[in-house]
């Protein structure tokens, strides 16, 4: 009986209806062997995770040492920024003006 | 020979043992790897794979399946890591072109299963056809339960799924097939 809702499916089902098995020919184990022999055995080391993995590891890599270095840059800014302006106040307590060596 | 005899004769390295097991398998994963790549040089190539990986991992087989499963296993995830290299191939290809290579099978061929009778071969070859256009796991349920005939819980035991997430694939499968067999109507209309 055919189904309502894929009727089409169920049809177009009945053309493998009999349908031999697709076999290889004779001399595959020879054409296996050769390409066994040819390849030797196998290297034993391999990457243990697929590419897609280790492009996305060194993403996460490139972007959490990215993040770090802007952290960095930041900091050391402001940290310049206090400096100078503690070196400033410091100098007026004592009536000297610091001139920039630029 | 029974199965625990020749997987201990195959950890053992010894060839016969091997030739055994590749005249007596390599017809029915050749089959069921030809069906899920539609194309008979890549098949070979699948089921050439598929044997030196049971040869080279044999002492790792923890036999928690029986050895024809794990050797189905073996060859449905060589033909799958084939069609997800064919789409990454099409894909760059499309990116760089003057790079990668196009494809030696043009998108527009129809597959023609050589176990097919003549009468039925047009229409197995559009019902392949839209089966290529599905997902990976929908696919690989439908091969094998309803183009190849296994039965659900062989599937199961291949897929590593339970029964109503294969039968979920199965008839989300056949709803996706239904609609691109509608527009295969439509179009020629």
């Amino acid at each position: 009986m055919k189904n309502k809702v894929t009727p089409l499916v169920d049809e177009y089902l009945e053309s493998l209806s009999g349908m031999q098995e697709a076999g290889t020919d004779d001399f595959f184990y020879t054409r296996l062997k050769a390409r066994m022999d040819r390849q030797g055995p196998s290297q034993g080391w391999s990457l243990p995770v697929r590419p897609v993995w280790v492009a996305g590891i060194l993403f996460v890599f490139l972007a959490l040492n990215s993040f770090m270095l802007l952290q960095r840059s930041r900091a050391s800014k402001i940290k310049t920024t206090t400096s100078s302006s503690s070196l400033q106040k410091f100098a007026e307590s004592y009536d000297q003006v610091i001139s920039s060596s630029y | 020979m029974n199965e625990q005899e020749l997987i201990q004769q195959l950890r053992q390295g010894n060839e016969p043992a091997f030739r055994w097991l590749v005249d007596n398998y390599r017809n029915r994963v050749f089959h069921t790897v030809l069906n899920i790549l539609q194309d008979t040089k890549e098949a070979e190539d699948a089921a050439q794979e598929t044997f030196i990986q049971v040869f080279e991992s044999i002492g790792s087989f923890k036999q928690e399946s029986s050895l024809s499963t794990w050797i189905y296993r073996i060859a449905t995830r060589k033909a799958l890591d084939k069609i997800r290299k064919r789409t990454t191939r099409k894909k760059l290809h499309k990116l760089l072109p003057w790079w990668m290579p196009e494809e030696k099978k043009s998108s527009g061929a129809s597959f023609q299963h050589p176990g097919i009778a003549a009468e039925n071969k047009e229409k197995a070859a559009i019902l392949f056809k839209a089966i290529e256009s599905l997902p990976e796991k929908q696919k690989l349920a439908f091969v094998l339960i309803k183009v190849q005939g296994m039965n659900y819980a062989e599937a199961c035991g291949l897929m590593q799924q339970n029964i109503k997430a294969v039968e979920s694939l199965i008839s989300r499968a056949k709803l996706n097939l239904q609609k691109e067999l509608e527009e295969y109507y439509k179009a020629l209309k």
